[in-house]
């Protein structure tokens, strides 16, 4: 049986037809019937040109310079609104990724822990699968935010210029802090106290009773440390505003409590019960992560934000 | 990896042609045309549009309400005849003007080059 080679006006058809279903509903007849009246000019005209009858091959040469279906039909709509602004595609795309990878560390090990058979299977179709939520959860953020972009475009704020003072200091809230690290070490002491003398007789004082060890060695640097961060809180209350001096102390101190709290941690047990022990020691670590993150990104925010291009 | 200098040339070319693409066409429908008879009018003037481009850009000006269309019945089969509305005319004046004005300007800046090189030594 030969091949049945479709007619010019059937190719014109069936690619008016592929590119009507990209098309908005309600354009498609009208469209589609003025591109196919169109297209089938355009053909007659470059059979006139070449002094023959239009053919399969002419007519496929015309359609595929037209372009792809998909492609011509998006060149009839209008401009469109981007749900994730070209600038922020990276930061998009590498959040999206983090994310999912930082679920993907936690819940494999958790998975391959447990032992069960076909473990790799269970995790994929529970957590593996599950991760996925986090592209989805800022996609649908950023189409929220693009649809307040659109419907109220003044909502977007002018550039304003920001003049932080980096050496200022917010006296209330750092004579707040101050009040509640006093607080703390009121609350700290006492608790060691009550847990110390109550511990044979009263149960919760038995869970928060300290490691003999503990209070011997590393609780004394402990309050040592609340001393000297008090000092300097108080010192920056009284000047209102960081000297190099002062800040270099900050950062000396934030460093030392690091060491301190690793100290804690490793040097041996905080509390006798051993869940409140171990739950202490990873809130310690947390801690300690949290504070080297905070100290990075302010370095990092200190940097030169300008750099002057090397010449030649 | 970088494009070639030919491909970044012809891309370039396009940016440039595609504010101007708007302009011409607006230019050709102070008088009804339609789609294929519009092509060929730039085509002739040395303008030419790629089909796939010049159709969507006549619905596209259409639905921002600068031209105006209807289907006719004339020695053929139904065109639609597009032309352009009050809107389309008076941004097509703005328009003229804004290409003359900006025309002059970088034929200044290009001519000014070619004086700066005939006088060196």
């Amino acid at each position: 049986m030969s091949a049945q080679f479709p007619k010019p006006d059937e190719l014109i058809t069936a690619y008016v037809g592929d590119v009507m279903k990209h098309l908005p509903r309600k354009q498609r007849d009208d469209v589609g019937f003025e591109l196919r009246a169109l297209l089938g000019e355009e053909l007659r005209g470059r059979a006139a040109d070449a002094g023959r009858l239009p053919d399969e091959a002419m007519t496929l040469e015309l359609l595929q310079g037209f372009g792809r279906p998909d492609d011509v039909a998006a060149r009839y709509h209008p401009p469109g609104v981007p749900i994730i602004p070209p600038q922020q595609t990276v930061a998009f795309a590498w959040t999206s990724l983090i994310g999912v990878a930082l679920q993907w560390a936690t819940t494999l090990p958790m998975a391959a822990q447990s032992g069960a058979p076909n473990w790799i299977g269970g995790w994929w179709t529970s957590y593996g699968l599950g991760a996925f939520w986090w592209p989805g959860f800022l996609v649908t953020v950023t189409m929220v935010a693009a649809f307040v972009r659109l419907r109220w475009p003044a909502a977007e704020e002018a550039w304003k210029p920001k003049l932080v003072d980096r050496d200022h200091i917010n006296r209330p809230l750092y004579a707040v802090g101050l009040g509640l690290a006093l607080l703390g070490v009121g609350v700290w002491v006492a608790l060691a106290w009550w847990a110390t003398t109550y511990a044979g007789t009263n149960h919760l004082a038995g869970v928060f009773a300290f490691d003999a060890d503990f209070l011997a060695t590393r609780a004394p640097l402990v309050l040592l440390y609340w001393a000297a961060t008090n000092a300097l809180y108080v010192l920056l209350i009284i000047e209102g505003r960081c000297r190099p001096l002062t800040r270099r102390i900050e950062i000396a101190l934030t460093l030392a409590l690091c060491v301190l709290l690793m100290w804690i941690v490793l040097g041996g047990r905080v509390f006798v019960q051993e869940t409140a022990n171990a739950t202490t020691e990873g809130a310690l670590v947390l801690v300690v992560v949290a504070m080297l993150a905070d100290a990075a990104w302010k370095l990092w925010r200190r940097r030169a934000r300008i750099r002057t291009p090397v010449a030649g | 990896m970088a494009d070639s200098p030919e491909e970044v040339s012809a891309k370039l070319e396009q940016e440039l042609r595609r504010g101007v693409i708007m302009l011409a066409t607006l230019s050709q429908l102070r008088t009804a045309q339609y789609g294929y008879s519009l092509r060929q009018a730039l085509a002739t003037r040395g303008m030419t549009i790629e089909e796939g481009t010049l159709y969507p850009l006549l619905r596209r000006l259409e639905g921002q309400g600068l031209l105006v269309s209807e289907w006719r019945i004339e020695d053929g089969p139904p065109r639609r005849y597009y032309t352009l509305s009050a809107q389309g005319e008076t941004l097509f004046a703005s328009l003229t003007q804004s290409w003359r004005n900006l025309t002059g300007i970088v034929d200044g800046l290009i001519d000014e080059d070619k004086s700066r090189k005939k006088a060196a030594p």
